[in-house]
């Protein structure tokens, strides 16, 4: 597939994924408006949950989907047209990329219903204070778990740690690494790991650059790195060694 | 004409991209200002003192620009269809491979106005002298050097990063 094409494919299946997840939404915010404004019966009920249901599980088709059905890129090795490869003398690499994100979305939350629990604990009521406590845990754990991402290289191996995941890609199965720009929302529709609009997988933290990894049998990895340049330098090191 | 770029190239560009426009960008920021000095060779000391602001406000604006650069510069490569060989921060300049062009090596390149401009290798392609006179001509303009107009973009990038 011709590059130009592979562009054309990837902003059309980024679109689908876009108008299918604000559809979905709208969907469900126009039947909250009407079950609203009219009495709640039934049938309304039955109606409400095969559109949860029916439309979760196809966002889920449509988010899946890339990684079954991927748009590949032409793959042009290392090295093999121009070679501006910069000496990395290390014998191995270590990176860690924080998600800032997180501590926005996740700290306040955490403090919130640590206060409410201390709170209801004073007002006598411990059932309430335990589950302002558990979903304080629950969003403490989140912030523990993927506050960064970690990547090493080593002899012959890069392995990326990002929370409950943990990839081990072999560096003699990398074809080409090259630095390449990072749209977290837009292509990932989020942070983690994550699958692409053109069925990569993608290691996703809180930077816009990163490094795109070529690999064997048309596979495909996108890592976060605030240093991609070092990241191919150290991938190409190892490649010749 | 400053901007070498095939037509479907071009449209593309112009269709999928949201990284930038072709256009001149407004005034550039004091913080573009700080980091072109350093990039024309002027110590951060010396722009803390011209500028009357601490040492540290400045670095801190320079490590800022300079995370914005290289996503501007790997952006726009993806927009385009590049694929990234080899980029320079410090200097505002980026190589790529286009493979819709029969691999033919591209030059990103930051000006002193902020602006984004693209070159293709036109080595074997034209009958000039000088295939790449133009991009030369504005990194030359740009960074205050003084590039044979005979080099390839790999020779601009080895002449400039042992500068």
């Amino acid at each position: 597939m011709s590059n130009n094409k592979y562009l054309m494919k990837v902003n059309r299946r980024n679109k689908i994924r876009w108008v299918a997840i604000f559809g979905y939404f709208l969907l469900i915010l126009a039947y909250l408006v009407y079950t609203y404004v009219n009495d709640f019966n039934e049938e309304l009920i039955i109606g409400y949950l095969v559109l949860i249901f029916g439309g979760f599980f196809f966002i889920l088709i449509v988010l899946i989907y890339p990684y079954f059905f991927p748009i590949n890129r032409p793959v042009i090795e290392d090295r093999e047209v121009i070679d501006l490869t910069e000496q990395y003398t290390d014998e191995s690499y270590f990176e860690e990329v924080k998600l800032r994100f997180l501590y926005y979305m996740t700290l306040p939350f955490i403090v919130i219903y640590i206060v409410l629990a201390v709170v209801m604990i004073f007002q006598g009521s411990t059932s309430e204070a335990l589950i302002f406590a558990v979903v304080s845990a629950f969003f403490l754990t989140i912030f523990v778990l993927f506050e960064h991402m970690t990547i090493i290289g080593y002899k012959d191996e890069l392995v990326i740690k990002f929370g409950p995941f943990e990839e081990r890609i072999m560096i003699n199965q990398i074809i080409s690494a090259r630095p390449t720009a990072i749209k977290p929302l837009r292509t990932y529709l989020g942070y983690g790991k994550r699958i692409g609009t053109d069925g990569t997988i993608g290691y996703i933290a809180g930077a816009k650059t990163g490094v795109r990894l070529e690999l064997q049998e048309t596979k495909s990895y996108v890592l976060t790195s605030l240093q991609p340049k070092k990241l191919v330098a150290f991938v190409r090191s190892r490649k010749n060694s | 004409m400053m901007i070498y770029i095939d037509p479907v190239t071009y449209i593309n560009l112009l269709r999928f991209t949201k990284v930038d426009t072709l256009s001149p960008t407004s005034e550039p920021s004091a913080k573009f200002t700080y980091w072109h000095s350093t990039r024309l060779g002027k110590s951060q000391g010396e722009i803390s003192q011209q500028q009357e602001i601490t040492r540290q406000a400045v670095s801190k604006a320079i490590k800022s620009q300079e995370r914005d650069i290289l996503e501007r510069m790997l952006n726009f490569a993806q927009a385009i269809g590049v694929l990234v060989e080899w980029y320079d921060v410090s200097l505002g300049i980026l190589i790529g491979i286009t493979p819709q062009l029969e691999n033919r090596t591209c030059l990103i390149f930051i000006d002193d106005r902020n602006q984004v401009l693209v070159f293709y290798d036109q080595e074997g392609y034209t009958s000039d002298k000088f295939p790449n006179e133009m991009a030369i001509d504005r990194i030359n303009e740009t960074l205050h050097t003084n590039l044979e107009k005979i080099l390839g973009f790999k020779e601009i990038a080895t002449k400039l990063t042992d500068r």
